[in-house]
């Protein structure tokens, strides 16, 4: 299976960011390919709980999708999001550089950073 | 130990401080050089920051150390030149023996380089990684 | 030949990103890559024809002359149509050899088209 990685610094509600990752995300999930969105630095602002408009559903549907998303513990712990905080299904990791480094170099079919 | 040399290239867009992207970019390429990978950056745009010398932030991941240690650990980081000289690095012309524009301003672990040192980079690498172009 | 994908997401000239991604498609393509370039959301602007000398003007280069210069060294210059779309632009608003897609068709490029993707 072909799978896609990628990497996102910037918050979900300025520009088009959100839409257009989860846009793409849910194109690639419906060819059969394995995704994984890392969320690190201001993109952890995606992981936040309960958010409603078109953020809220594009995370909550990418995640309903299939698409794996890894966020950055210590970048949410350091803006004060604790687990009970974050969208269940994301899964917060602490070594997020290490994490990144193995997908891209050894997985990763294609990898886009945003 | 030292696995094949696949490369990892990152480009940097946006000047430190301002944002976390070269914090991200640096911590990023630093792990895979420890983890055994080559890495080559590219400074693009306002990230040719990155390279002045003696950034002492107070409070922030200093991103001129970082570099510094990337460059000790084997990495091959690059700056352009259009854009370092729009900005004030330059105070000399090409210097063949050291491979890289005279400039006084930036760390010795940068190199002044043409564009053209990134699309070799790209041509090269493995995996390319975009940090503060979006 | 290594092809590489210059996604562009910003206005031309308000901020320099559509300049330096345009720098790096002109320059892959002088190397003898292939080159395609991505124009989405507020990026179509730089493919706007009847550009008046942006140069003398407001001192900037004029980004219609850089998009043809990429057609014609062989790079394809893509512009996505639902951006175009929300801005009242048509196509013939921009220069000559663009091509349009579809949203769909320009995630099946990122995700299966080239080597590499950079974003500006």
């Amino acid at each position: 299976m072909k799978k896609v990685c990628m990497l996102i610094t910037k918050p979900p509600h300025s520009g088009e960011g959100a839409e257009r990752l989860c846009g793409i995300s849910a194109h690639a999930r419906a060819g059969g390919m394995e995704v994984v969105i890392y969320l690190i630095g201001d993109g952890v602002l995606c992981a936040k709980r309960n958010q409603t408009g078109h953020v809220g559903h594009h995370v909550q549907t990418a995640l309903a999708k299939g698409v794996e998303v890894v966020a950055s513990r210590d970048d949410l712990l350091a803006r004060g999001l604790a687990e009970t905080q974050v969208e269940p299904g994301v899964e917060m990791v602490e070594d997020i550089e290490g994490r990144i480094v193995t997908d891209v170099m050894e997985h990763a079919d294609r990898v886009i950073s945003w | 130990m030292v696995k094949e040399q696949k490369a990892l290239a990152c480009m940097l867009f946006s000047g430190p401080y301002g944002s976390q992207d070269a914090d991200i970019m640096a911590r990023i390429a630093e792990r895979a050089l420890d983890m055994g990978y080559g890495v080559k950056i590219f400074l693009y745009g306002d990230g040719v920051h990155a390279q002045m010398s003696g950034q002492r932030p107070k409070a922030f991941f200093n991103v001129g150390d970082a570099l510094e240690r990337i460059a000790k650990k084997g990495g091959n980081i690059k700056s352009c030149v259009r854009c370092s000289e729009a900005r004030g690095y330059l105070d000399g012309g090409y210097d063949d023996d050291n491979e890289r524009y005279i400039s006084s301003k930036s760390l010795d672990a940068v190199r002044i380089y043409s564009l053209y040192g990134f699309i070799d980079m790209i041509k090269d690498a493995h995996t390319i990684l975009t940090f503060g172009s979006t | 030949m290594k092809h590489i994908i210059v996604e562009l997401s910003h206005p031309p000239f308000g901020h320099e990103h559509t300049f330096a991604g345009l720098y790096v498609a002109t320059a892959s393509l002088s190397k003898a890559m292939d080159v395609t370039v991505l124009l989405r959301g507020d990026a179509v602007y730089t493919a706007m024809k009847g550009q008046v000398e942006p140069q003398r003007l407001i001192a900037l280069p004029p980004t219609e002359q850089q998009v043809e210069d990429i057609l014609a060294l062989g790079g394809r210059v893509i512009a996505e149509a639902h951006s175009m779309e929300v801005r009242g632009l048509g196509p013939e608003e921009l220069v000559e050899g663009i091509e349009v897609l579809s949203t769909q068709e320009i995630h099946d490029l990122l995700l299966n088209e080239g080597d590499h993707v950079v974003a500006f």
